[in-house]
């Protein structure tokens, strides 16, 4: 243990008195003697054999389990045989400790119906794992030493019937009987008690005398044949007992491995010996605490989500199977609807023909719109607000352009102003071809107020007050620029203070979110400002309430090149609505071709799948 | 025409091709286009703030005060303030400083909120309520549609069933799937409750609703469409007579 070099005859240290040679089972008579009147000493009211007078050799006595390094199988056994006692004789009360007494009192109270039962109590489990009482009792009380050392013993109890104990009891004379001509289980080989020494054969070890009970131990831990106890019931396991049982990382069973195979302890008291019962699996590995080891209450939907979340995690761990690349499949039809609508739209532009006539009819709010646009006094410049991007110019330029030109063709003094920062260059891209024919220029009968930044707050915030929400312009003429002026110095804007000071108002938009922002945040404002609204066809649903009910929000409304092409008859001069109007007139027979063919044969489907059905 | 309009005619118009080749499938020539077009609109929407909003609103003010107008109580209120808010949305660009950012953005959105519906309320909720409640009077006569007599009422009657009919459609006291007893049995057939014959109708007034919009959808594509299809016709005739 030292380490200090000592002569190889000498069997202790000599300088920390540390045994260097093992003990060997089957020591002198007096070490064993020594051993067990030091055992008896020290469990003090526990009788000896000498005390008892031979009776009380078959009482229990727990320092059967130290496992003394000097332990005398032969004396043992000798003396086992000599004072063995029938199984049915009970020691004399005066003679049995106290601690054994009550043991025995709690035994013989305990209900018989408790025993049948199919739930034993933790006394019951943990005995039915251990051997018979009556053939413990005659040797130790209670469960056998090793049995509670070893970790597994709890983790595979072997499931005893009640009537085992019973059935027990019944044969506890023919096996006493039958003990000495059977062999004596075998003794786990323990190599620390016989260090260096060879595993003896089991024949030897059969005839060490070793008690009963711990012969039966060898046969528990093997696996019980089916048939060899026909009449034991298999017992179930209660649930308080299996939540007590170790998880799964637990080693249930020290397997002993090869004497080879064993470390030498290097710390502690048992340093040196090999094959020392590891404390680790006991102290340091995770188990299912016996604390608190109560049946969850467990409902049924706090289960299914339990299943639920299981299959889930499952399902994570499966791989995914590689999805079949599809087929890539030609959109036949959808090539084919877009070269017919394509076809039908060209086809005018490119050759003049079909060419559908004017709208003879017009909406009924066009004439209350080009009257009110009439009636606009030229003093007071009109406010033209550009709210589309440019995806949705194509359709609002032909639309809004009947609009441009009555009212250039008036005279009247436009600005326009726009939410988004694409809505300036549109706007001087819509009104420019207008402003070329009716020779408008850009600060005297137009300006460009540009973009207004903030969405709805910023259009509140021009509704009360114009110049603080727009500062300077866009695209303002050079000598305006160079003189340091603002769009509101022009000659377009230099009277108009509030928005009410405008003539009208009228919004472009394609969507009918902006169109209702400045009916709610610009139209308190404007007094008898009107409003005006030209709209995508799109829109004009959502907006048309504004513009119907008793107390309009909405003074005009212009939306759909039908109603554009009825404004520029009205005006009397061509405008980008007439001119698409044929294109416009086929495409749109194409489309309800379209529709239509896709309805037919979607009833053609439906009917084919009844007749089949 | 001339040729920087002719260039960038053709230009216009292979970018149109490019973005109508997307009939045959996601393509590149399609994603080129598009990134195309959205980075010219950020890129022009970026200078054009810069140069109509944060130069004239929030730079020359502040350059025209100098240093001895920085204490001017209203070059605070509408310069300082708004560039300390200003520079604030701009630490939103890194993780670690974006928090300051909020004091801003609490700002932007808790103003907008309260603008739109204060503006919602007074402006669209209670006029088109007020709208729905028109007078059966045939009398009146709609001073901006014309209508009048028996026109205005019949017009006023689908708009009182319509409105009445789509929240019956919208209740939902009674639970999905269960629907409404039947009214009464008759020869087998089962006649619906009055509720389900509201519900009926309102879900009839919406279907007319949407397919409107659908068809203003469908009418305004096509007119975008004729003028695409116009200015790629156009582009051709102009590079082929400047050619010729």
């Amino acid at each position: 243990m030292c380490g200090k070099p000592n002569p190889g005859e000498a069997e202790e240290c000599e300088h920390c008195g540390a045994r260097l040679k093992p003990l060997e089972v089957g020591g002198s008579s007096e070490d064993s003697e020594k051993w067990l009147d030091r055992m008896r000493e020290d469990v003090g009211e526990a009788p000896t054999s000498s005390e008892m007078g031979g009776e009380a050799v078959n009482e229990p006595d727990d320092t059967s389990s130290e496992g003394p390094d000097d332990l005398d199988f032969d004396k043992l056994r000798a003396e086992q045989t000599e004072e063995k006692l029938p199984q049915e004789a009970e020691p004399a009360k005066e003679d049995v400790p106290e601690w054994l007494q009550r043991i025995r009192e709690k035994k013989a109270e305990e209900p018989k119906d408790l025993v049948e039962s199919n739930e034993p109590a933790p006394e019951q489990a943990l005995r039915a794992a251990a051997p018979p009482a009556d053939e413990v009792g005659s040797e130790t009380a209670g469960p056998a030493p090793e049995e509670e050392l070893r970790p597994g013993s709890e983790a595979e109890p072997e499931p005893e019937s009640p009537d085992w104990l019973e059935e027990a009891e019944d044969k506890g004379a023919l096996a006493e009987e039958e003990k000495d001509a059977e062999p004596e289980a075998a003794l786990p080989h323990v190599p620390a008690l016989i260090a260096g020494a060879e595993k003896p054969p089991e024949a030897e070890l059969g005839d060490l005398g070793l008690p009963d009970w711990l012969g039966e131990i060898e046969p528990l831990e093997d696996e019980e044949p089916e048939g060899s106890a026909p009449d034991l019931a298999r017992a179930t396991l209660p649930n308080w007992l299996e939540a007590m049982r170790p998880v799964d990382t637990f080693r249930s069973v020290v397997e002993i491995a090869s004497e080879d195979d064993q470390a030498v302890e290097s710390v502690g008291p048992l340093a040196g010996l090999s094959g020392v019962l590891l404390a680790e699996p006991i102290v340091a590995m995770p188990r299912t605490s016996s604390v608190g080891s109560m049946q969850l209450d467990v409902s049924e939907r706090q289960y299914d989500q339990a299943e639920l979340l299981q299959r889930l995690v499952e399902e994570e761990e499966q791989e995914a199977p590689a999805k079949p690349k599809r087929r890539a499949r030609l959109a036949i039809y959808r090539w084919a609807i877009a070269a017919v609508i394509l076809l039908a739209v060209s086809l005018p532009i490119v050759t003049g023909e079909p060419s559908f006539a004017l709208p003879s009819l017009e909406p009924r709010e066009l004439g209350a719109l080009f009257n009110l646009v009439e009636q606009l006094p030229a003093e007071r410049p009109v406010l033209v607000v550009f709210e589309y991007e440019p995806g949705n110019a194509g359709e609002l330029e032909a639309v809004s352009g009947a609009l441009l030109d009555q009212m250039m063709a008036r005279g009247l003094l436009l600005a326009s102003l726009s939410t988004r920062p694409t809505g300036p260059a549109l706007a001087k891209r819509a009104m420019d071809p207008y402003a070329e024919r009716h020779g408008y220029q850009d600060g005297l009968g137009i300006v460009h107020l540009g973009y207004l930044s903030g969405g709805p707050t910023a259009v509140q915030l021009f509704a009360a007050s114009p110049r603080d929400a727009v500062l300077k312009g866009f695209a303002l003429p050079e000598q305006v620029r160079e003189s340091g002026l603002t769009a509101w110095d022009t000659v377009v804007l230099e009277r108009v203070q509030a928005l009410s000071d405008f003539g009208m108002v009228a919004v472009i938009t394609a969507d009918s979110e902006s169109a209702r922002v400045w009916t709610e945040q610009a139209r308190p404002y404007m007094g008898d400002t009107p409003l005006v609204v030209v709209l995508s066809a799109g829109a004009e649903p959502l907006i048309r309430p504004y513009f119907e009910s008793d107390d309009p929000k909405i003074s005009g409304i212009l939306s759909g090149l039908p109603a554009a092409a009825a404004y520029e008859l009205r005006n009397g001069r061509l405008g980008l609505a007439q001119a698409r109007w044929d294109a416009f007139g086929t495409g749109m027979l194409a489309a309800e071709i379209v529709l239509l063919a896709g309805i037919g044969y979607g009833l053609l489907n439906l009917w084919r799948g009844r007749s089949l059905a | 025409m001339d040729t920087a309009d002719l260039i960038a005619g053709f230009v216009a118009s292979v970018l149109t091709i490019m973005v109508l080749s997307y009939l045959i499938g996601d393509n590149p020539l399609f994603k080129l286009a598009m990134h195309l077009l959205i980075g010219v609109a950020a890129g022009y929407a970026g200078a054009v703030a810069v140069q109509g909003v944060l130069i004239p609103g929030l730079v020359e003010p502040i350059l025209e005060a100098g240093l001895t107008g920085l204490g001017n109580p209203q070059l605070i209120v509408t310069g300082i303030v708004p560039l300390a808010l200003v520079l604030l949305l701009f630490l939103k660009v890194a993780p670690s400083t974006a928090r300051y950012g909020t004091i801003s953005m609490v700002l932007l959105v808790g103003v907008g909120a309260a603008v739109v519906v204060g503006g919602a309320i007074t402006g669209s909720l209670l006029p088109l309520t007020l709208g729905s409640m028109e007078s059966l009077n045939p009398n009146i006569v709609n001073q901006l549609t014309g209508e009048s007599g028996l026109e205005r009422m019949l017009n006023v009657g689908i708009v009182l069933i319509g409105t009445l009919t789509t929240l019956f459609y919208f209740q939902f006291t009674i639970r999905k799937g269960e629907g409404e007893a039947p009214f009464a049995i008759v020869a087998g057939v089962n006649i619906p409750g009055p509720l389900t014959i509201l519900r009926g109708i309102g879900k009839g007034f919406i279907a007319v609703t949407f397919g409107v919009m659908y068809a203003g959808a469908v009418a305004a594509t096509l007119i975008v469409l004729a003028e695409r299809v116009q200015f790629i016709w156009d582009t051709v005739t102009g590079v082929v007579e400047s050619i010729g």
